[in-house]
């Protein structure tokens, strides 16, 4: 009986209908039956797959530059690892702590943020810290931006928010923001949290929108440690940010369960 | 074994390479197919390889072909992207539940005998059609059994049958028989 009750529970995660509480119950159900294959029915949900597939498509030129990117840079981290007496290694998420620790230090003795993801390389990082976060945390949360009348967003901007409640990290990936002029104006990030007044969103740092850029990929950088969020925002405010935003320019939302 | 994902997981970057030009067709075709835009298709295909390059150690050649757990860890995140809500929504088109219901392979020489795809397609030539088609809409386009219970017109409990049993056809199929409890050499 429980051998059964557990290849329904692989049949149903093979077809991607696992709920979070059939996932506990599978998890102990193999604990219980380690000898039997946990991959299988995802092997014959594959060699259906690859049975009805007619053709591939070659993958394209800058995607292949971009996955060539992503692997050197795994294997240079393995490699350091392994240098370093085989301890994991560091992860681009690790960084970002180290990050957002910098930045309390810096609020800390009265600084301003400074806007480091204008940086070309930073935005490579915060698309491969991105990706890194949702291969590895599968409760990531993403939410989709829906755009204002704002002037700055065009009905077609698009993207989301993908934020970690574990690790307390979340990176916005935007398309179709105007462009800004860092010296005349900048865009915010503010993150609603269910356990804080509302009044008083949590800042998530400033960010620039690049001219040419297709997409922006940034960082969050929250100080506070975010209990529940329920809704992100993208204001316009003055070079720098401000500490409390008037809210009179919101370029983009994303709402939670929205 | 000196397959691609084997060097790999030895740390070996030189298959990289190797592996982009063998299955990076294969990769970019199930990420579109799961995908309504370019940019969910091509962040999915980062995503696929760098699972495959951590999951890499885990391949083992005698439970499936390479190919096949290039198919599998692709499969695994497009399914997560789609029930996460990473991909666009979509809804079972007509075209698809109609070419679903259709014979599993038109050309059967296309797929090399004794390969799993050549087993798994046998094994569903076998299913009655519409098991087959709910298998399908399920495996192969990501659908979710109650989009196909909707879209179809069945019961959810009988697409749910469909899927369980059919899944436990195919691998069945493939499956080598198995002593102790381990599964023998293919």
């Amino acid at each position: 009986m429980k051998k059964d009750r557990l290849d329904e529970l692989l049949t149903l995660r093979a077809s991607g209908e696992l709920s979070a509480r059939q996932r506990t119950e599978l998890e102990g159900l193999l604990r219980e039956f380690p000898e039997r294959g946990e991959a299988d029915f995802e092997v014959a949900a594959a060699a259906i797959d690859i049975a009805l597939h007619v053709e591939d498509e070659p993958l394209p030129g800058h995607l292949r530059k971009k996955v060539l990117a992503d692997a050197q840079r795994h294997f240079s981290s393995e490699k350091r690892a392994h240098r370093s007496g085989g301890r994991r290694p560091v992860s681009f998420l690790a960084w970002g702590g180290w990050l957002a620790a910098a930045a309390v230090l810096l609020a800390a003795i009265g600084l301003r943020w400074f806007p480091l993801d204008g940086e070309p390389g930073m935005h490579r990082d915060a698309q491969a810290q991105r990706t890194q976060l949702l291969a590895e945390d599968p409760s990531a949360r993403v939410v989709p931006w829906t755009p204002t009348d704002d002037p700055t967003s065009s009905s077609d901007a698009t993207g989301d928010v993908v934020w970690s409640d574990s690790r307390q990290t979340g990176f916005l990936r935007i398309a179709g923001l105007q462009a800004n002029d860092p010296g005349r104006f900048q865009y915010q990030v503010w993150i609603f949290d269910r356990g804080r007044d509302e009044r008083y969103p949590v800042d998530g740092g400033v960010f620039d929108v690049e001219a040419g850029q297709t997409e922006t990929v940034v960082a969050i950088r929250n100080r506070l440690r975010i209990g529940e969020p329920y809704l992100f925002a993208v204001t316009v405010e003055r070079p720098g940010g401000v500490v409390v935003s008037d809210r009179s320019r919101i370029a983009l939302l994303a709402q939670v369960g929205g | 074994m000196n397959n691609l994902l084997n060097r790999i997981a030895k740390g070996d970057s030189s298959a990289v390479e190797g592996l982009l030009d063998r299955y990076g067709g294969l990769v970019w075709s199930i990420a579109k197919r799961y995908s309504q835009v370019a940019w969910e298709a091509e962040d999915a295909v980062q995503e696929i390889f760098l699972q495959l390059w951590q999951q890499a150690p885990k391949f083992d050649p005698q439970r499936s072909s390479e190919k096949n757990f290039v198919a599998m860890i692709a499969r695994r995140r497009m399914i997560d992207r789609l029930r996460r809500g990473l991909n666009h929504p979509r809804e079972a088109s007509l075209d698809e539940l109609a070419s679903a219901a259709e014979p599993v392979v038109r050309d059967d020489r296309r797929i090399e005998e004794g390969t799993e795809a050549g087993l798994a397609a046998r094994a569903m030539r076998g299913l009655p059609a519409a098991q087959r088609q709910a298998l399908i809409l399920s495996v192969y386009y990501g659908y979710t059994h109650m989009e196909i219970a909707q879209a179809t017109k069945t019961p959810l409990g009988t697409v749910k049958s469909y899927i369980t049993r059919g899944l436990k056809v195919v691998r069945d199929a493939l499956s080598p028989p198995r002593i102790d409890g381990k599964a023998l050499r293919r």
